[in-house]
């Protein structure tokens, strides 16, 4: 008791001032009505959606497109179907039962150490999660050049793509969300987290990734079959109906809240998809390919209404 | 306005002194305060309705508070946007004896790790060891330890302005 007289005493000073703001702030209204409607509409209309959730849902929709695409362009062989469908089983995982963050509701119920500890728990486990994705990436490489001349390439190559970008994803959560940084429980003091290497290791692999996806892309073309140019513009199709209905996708997502997009992106990705639908229906025609026309006219039909609607529900959130 | 809605209002601005010190001490300058502010009262109404009088509002306000302001730390991305606070800014401006003394206390506490901030905030708050042991989820052993490295930090922060 003395020793708290004691301490009191010599910290007077300081609560002194504590008390001094305590009273200043009594005849401060402080909180505006305009604020606590503003706290109010976000538990309905949450728009705080983290790069994780952009995360999981692009990872959930971008997988099976990616195998759909695949299979358009005649390149899904069981071997694909299975490597697709314990990537997109294993994000499941990841993402909701391994991934989990503290919810905001709960922050009331738990102590300062629970909450820190929670979060250094998840971001060690993002870091646990890229280490082991690099890991199934390089394994998966290994393979590629084992089944070299096999008509999986193009298969690998997005699947690189597809690790590396979520590799990628999860560096940009670490750095704007957690800037750099957890707070170790241990300690209280702030601790950097992820390094240089990661970065040099994403990036070279983004790069190789990178390679053999086009790689892919152009064996694949090339080997259609001996279609030539209906191969290609087949393969073209399918990307334009992609992108398309990426925008729709995307669109929805923003408009529900689940996720952010730009509208400049969706716009430029349109563009790109409508950019490439036409070429397609102008060369089929030049060319006479009579197969493609029609597939083609349709195709440019979607990829204008797909994003028109994509954009329509981008605009009409409320916030 | 729903009941929940009214309750909810009602206790924010019973506590709205509470949650701008929490806000005050964690912010580097008055727009981030207002963010941080603007960032614990979603956090609380997210949670109003989980919020069953297990602890008193008092502690599941700082609770919510403290929690908020040590996740988002400093210099990191606001989720919410800036709506200003309705308060005098001069209540907080070091023009007169009073505002340089808060000014100094802020000052200090500023220096601080985020977790020995809001140990001392509450310590500051006269909130007893146990109490203060609940909320941040320490023994109260630690508390008390913790307490007294951070005074010392405080009071050797003394010494050196003084010096100055």
């Amino acid at each position: 008791m003395s020793e708290n007289i004691l301490e009191l005493h010599e910290l007077e000073e300081l609560k002194a001032a504590y008390n001094l703001m305590d009273e200043r702030l009594d005849g401060q209204e402080i909180v505006s009505d305009e604020q606590l409607r503003e706290a109010m509409m976000r538990k309905f209309n949450d728009i705080r959606q983290s790069t994780k959730e952009a995360l999981i849902w692009g990872n959930l929709l971008f997988v099976p497109a990616m195998a759909w695409w695949a299979w358009a362009i005649g390149r899904l062989s069981l071997v694909g179907i299975i490597i697709f469908g314990v990537y997109w089983v294993a994000s499941l995982i990841f993402r909701f039962f391994i991934l989990k963050r503290t919810k905001k509701e709960d922050y009331g119920s738990y102590d300062l150490k629970t909450l820190v500890e929670k979060e250094s728990i998840y971001s060690k486990n993002i870091k646990w999660c890229s280490i082991g994705s690099l890991i199934f990436l390089v394994v998966f490489f290994l393979l590629m050049f084992i089944g070299r001349g096999k008509t999986e390439w193009i298969i690998f190559g997005v699947m690189a793509l597809l690790i590396v970008i979520s590799i990628c994803i999860r560096k940009l959560v670490i750095k704007f969300k957690y800037n750099g940084q957890a707070i170790d429980p241990a300690t209280g003091k702030p601790r950097k987290l992820g390094g240089k290497w990661i970065s040099i290791i994403g990036y070279t692999f983004f790069g190789l990734a990178g390679c053999f996806f086009l790689i892919g892309t152009v064996m694949s073309v090339i080997d259609s079959a001996g279609m030539g140019w209906l191969g290609l513009l087949k393969g073209l199709n399918g990307l334009a109906f992609l992108l398309a209905s990426i925008v729709l996708l995307l669109g929805i997502l923003h408009q529900k809240g689940k996720i952010n997009v730009s509208y400049k992106l969706l716009v430029v990705l349109t563009v790109i998809a409508i950019a490439l639908s036409v070429s397609v229906a102008g060369i089929a025609t030049l060319k006479d390919i009579t197969e493609l026309t029609k597939f083609s006219v349709q195709t440019l039909l979607s990829t204008i209404a797909f994003p028109g609607l994509g954009l329509s529900f981008h605009k009409m959130r409320k916030d | 306005m729903k009941v929940i809605e009214l309750e909810f209002t009602k206790l924010v601005r019973e506590y709205r002194k509470t949650i701008y010190t929490v806000c005050y001490f964690f912010s580097d300058n008055p727009t981030d305060v207002e963010d941080l502010f603007q960032e614990v009262l979603v956090n609380l109404w997210k949670g109003f309705a989980k919020f069953r009088g297990d602890s008193s509002p008092k502690t599941w306000i700082w609770r919510v508070s403290l929690n908020t302001c040590c996740n988002i730390e400093r210099g990191k991305k606001r989720n919410v946007p800036t709506i200003p606070l309705v308060i005098d800014k001069g209540v907080m401006s070091d023009s007169d004896e009073g505002g340089k003394q808060i000014k100094m206390l802020y000052e200090r506490i500023n220096r601080l790790e985020l977790f020995d901030r809001a140990i001392i905030l509450l310590w500051l708050e006269s909130m007893r060891y146990d109490e203060i042991a609940a909320i941040v989820g320490l023994s109260t052993a630690a508390v008390t330890s913790r307490l007294f490295r951070i005074k010392e930090q405080l009071k050797s922060m003394s010494n050196v302005s003084d010096k100055s």
